[in-house]
């Protein structure tokens, strides 16, 4: 067996990433490695950057510098989309969610695009560990706004991928649910994933973190483990703890 | 099996597995199945009847006046080009909703067959609008000329189609690419300018350079042809369309797969409030968004600030000195609406009818200005974080406007004087009386801006009345001021009255009272909805 070296290990790498709005930059020389089995955390205030990064390592929104490769392939590079899809599952903040169609429709729905072959059996464990089982056949309009996050949260974590981002995938989510979603992330790193998730609050992170990135209007104001964050002074001053 | 390696699915199995769940959740009854059909073929018997009178042998036009009226043609296809990409820059013909590029899109599918299923559907549907279209000018050309009915249908309808499908591949490039967008947006110019320099053409009677100036000339060049203009090289002209259609085809289904997917959300998230304003006839709502959309997130917004008021009751007209400082194309509207309804003036001496349009124009400029008080009854509960009542707010958003209209109609009077056009005695009264009927006018632009937008459900409820109650709507404004000032106006005459000075100061007494009497009345106002 050959050892693996430091790249092989590197599921994401973003460099120098840099995005404008209207001429005012919204994120700003970015850097971030994402390694197999890693979990890193985004954490920042409203409008920090979180989104844009990770929509950008999503390949949702081009940067207008740097570059982002995902298990080598650049996002934007002309051959590399299929592939760069089929590697990265990502959950946007607000759920975006067929009005008519129901909660299981959406499951096997994402099931099938992505050629996942027990998807029923899958699906019924996802929607029993979110307590969602009772409410499969509804449609999105008579689920509350916590339960269209959860269905959300499901067709992202039952499709296979090597890549799992979240954003803000705890707002909206009552403390069971949280604890689930936890548990999720949990097997995920264990199977090899990495993951990327962003909140507002850097308590969140504790006891599952690897690497949490501390993002403040659009820059990367400290990064390290949990605990080096967490006791440096730019999280007080912050007011991200 | 890991997730970097792609999965093959068949994209249409997917679309087809997407369509059928969606239809088993379709809750519509067949009562609302058969109101659509109703409504279709209310729409269809309506453009019937419209075709129908138009052919009533009574009401045909001497073909004269339709032959000379072709020449006007190509400006008008033109026109439609320009919407069509125009459109592009925040829609599209292919435009995915939010949860087909989260789900579907986002798939290791192929885009590429995805974005073809639409592309295909917006080349049928233009194809057949073309066809349509070239359809009513071949009816039209066949009952006013005889012409041989088959070969200037295939005609018509061929360039039509192909003008059509021109435009729809042409849009798909402006859909698919962030420059692409912002360089239509910035040719409008351009465009308005081509179309000027068509219109110089025609009016100069240089139509050889019309029928050849690109694919809207070309288009109508056979027509004209075979109706009675001399256009030599139409055959010529049905090849260049049809190559510059095939090569635009051909090279919008050779990008099909290329495209920016953040132009792609970017327009998923304006489409249900797009769609839902084109439903409801909602045309601010439409042209909102869209402006929104063209220039959103792209464009370095106006850094202007409010300036402080010295006196609360200032607020609100320092807000609206904002918003015009903000949005400059309103006082450029109505500049440019100003200067019109000056030239309609002054040439109304000779022609009557330009009287009315040069009220027309007075009337739109002023309604340019209030667009605070629209923005006001859009959000009436706003109104409640200040301190006056509804009423009040709507008078004070009065003072900006007619501020600056008063300045519009000085300044439109020197240039009137200055460029010889009337007497300096015949504009003195005018100058007189411009701020008092500066503020009848912007009073009567209020009174119709603050109700809120026109309920739709009036007019396809089923209610006969509908179709009336939407011109009473229409009309409110303008009519409260045209009766105002043609009563000035009457007043002003030089036969009636004593002298010029005393006729001025009952005129502008009479607009004091008018203006008095309306913005009253608008004081009285309740909070709409």
């Amino acid at each position: 067996m050959t050892e693996q070296t430091a790249d092989d290990r590197q599921l994401v790498v973003a460099e120098g990433v840099g995005r404008d709005y209207a001429g005012v930059p919204a994120l700003d020389d970015f850097d971030l490695v994402m390694d197999h089995g890693q979990v890193s955390v985004l954490v920042g205030h409203n409008g920090s950057g979180k989104t844009t990064a990770m929509s950008i390592i999503a390949g949702r929104v081009e940067p207008n510098r740097g570059s982002v490769k995902v298990a080598g392939v650049d996002v934007f590079g002309a051959n590399g989309s299929i592939a760069v899809r089929a590697a990265v599952s990502f959950a946007p903040d607000a759920p975006t969610l067929y009005p008519d169609l129901t909660v299981s429709d959406h499951l096997d729905l994402v099931g099938m695009a992505h050629g996942v072959e027990d998807v029923e059996e899958r699906a019924s464990a996802i929607l029993e560990r979110f307590g969602l089982t009772a409410r499969r056949h509804l449609l999105p309009r008579e689920l509350s706004r916590g339960m269209r996050q959860k269905t959300q949260l499901s067709c992202a974590l039952l499709r296979p991928f090597a890549v799992l981002m979240l954003d803000e995938p705890v707002a909206g989510l009552d403390p069971p649910s949280r604890r689930t979603l936890w548990s999720f992330l949990a097997e995920a790193k264990d199977e090899g994933a990495a993951v990327l998730f962003s909140t507002h609050q850097l308590t969140f992170a504790e006891g599952l973190a690897d690497r949490v990135v501390v993002l403040h209007e659009g820059r990367v104001a400290a990064s390290g483990t949990y605990d080096d964050v967490s006791t440096s002074d730019v999280v007080g001053d912050l007011g991200l703890i | 099996m890991t997730a970097m390696d792609a999965i093959v699915v068949d994209e249409r199995d997917v679309i087809s597995f997407l369509r059928g769940r969606k239809k088993a959740h379709d809750r519509r009854s067949t009562v609302d199945r058969l109101i659509n059909v109703y409504m279709g073929m209310f729409g269809l018997f309506y453009v019937g009847l419209v075709v129908a009178g138009f052919v009533d042998a009574d009401s045909i036009p001497e073909p004269g006046v339709f032959i000379d009226a072709l020449v006007w043609l190509p400006i008008a296809l033109l026109g439609f080009m320009w919407a069509v990409l125009r459109f592009a820059t925040w829609q599209g013909p292919v435009v995915f909703s939010e949860p087909d590029l989260q789900w579907v899109m986002a798939a290791p599918l192929e885009r590429r067959a995805l974005v073809m299923m639409r592309l295909r559907r917006a080349f049928v549907a233009s194809a057949v609008a073309g066809i349509i279209g070239g359809g009513i000018v071949a009816v039209v050309v066949d009952v006013l000329l005889g012409e041989e009915q088959l070969v200037i249908f295939l005609i018509a309808a061929g360039t039509f189609a192909a003008v059509a499908l021109l435009a729809t591949a042409l849009s798909w490039h402006v859909e698919r690419s962030v420059k692409s967008s912002a360089l239509v947006n910035r040719a409008a110019p351009a465009a308005l300018l081509l179309a000027c320099i068509l219109a110089a053409a025609v009016a100069t009677g240089h139509e050889g350079f019309v029928w050849w100036s690109g694919p809207w000339g070309w288009a109508i060049g056979p027509i004209a042809d075979r109706a009675g203009w001399l256009v030599p090289g139409w055959p010529l002209q049905l090849g260049l369309l049809a190559l510059a259609t095939c090569a635009a085809v051909a090279s919008a289904v050779a990008g099909a797969g290329r495209f920016s997917e953040e132009e792609l959300w970017r327009r998923a998230a304006a489409r249900s409030v797009a769609s839902a304003a084109m439903f409801f006839g909602d045309i601010r709502t439409l042209s909102s968004v869209s402006r929104r959309e063209r220039t959103g997130g792209r464009f370095r917004a106006r850094r202007s600030r409010m300036a402080r008021s010295s006196s609360p009751s200032l607020a609100i007209a320092s807000r609206d000195v904002l918003l015009l400082r903000r949005s400059p194309r309103l006082v450029a509207t109505s500049v440019v609406f100003m200067v019109g309804a000056a030239a309609a003036s002054v040439a109304a001496r000779d022609h009557a009818l330009l009287g009315v349009v040069a009220f027309l124009c007075l009337y739109v400029a002023a309604s340019r200005l209030v667009e605070a008080i629209r923005i006001e009854a859009d959000q009436a509960d706003a109104h409640r974080l200040l301190p006056w009542s509804w009423g009040t707010v709507l008078v004070m958003h009065c003072q900006v406007p007619t501020v600056v209209m008063t300045l519009l109609g000085w300044t439109s009077l020197a240039v009137v004087g200055l460029g010889g056009f009337a007497p300096w005695t015949a504009l003195g009264p005018f100058v007189v009386v411009a701020p008092f009927a500066a503020a009848a006018v912007v009073g009567s632009a209020a009174i119709a801006s603050a109700r809120q937008r026109f309920p739709v459900g009036m007019l396809v409820g089923g209610n006969e009345s509908g179709g009336l109650l939407l011109f009473l709507w229409l009309v409110v404004g303008p009519l409260i001021a045209g009766i105002v000032l043609n009563v000035a106006l009457a007043m002003m005459r030089p036969d009636i009255g004593s002298g010029v000075g005393s006729a001025t100061v009952v005129a502008a007494g009479f607009l004091f009272a008018a203006s008095f009497g309306l913005l009253t009345w608008l004081r009285t106002r309740k909070v709409p909805g």
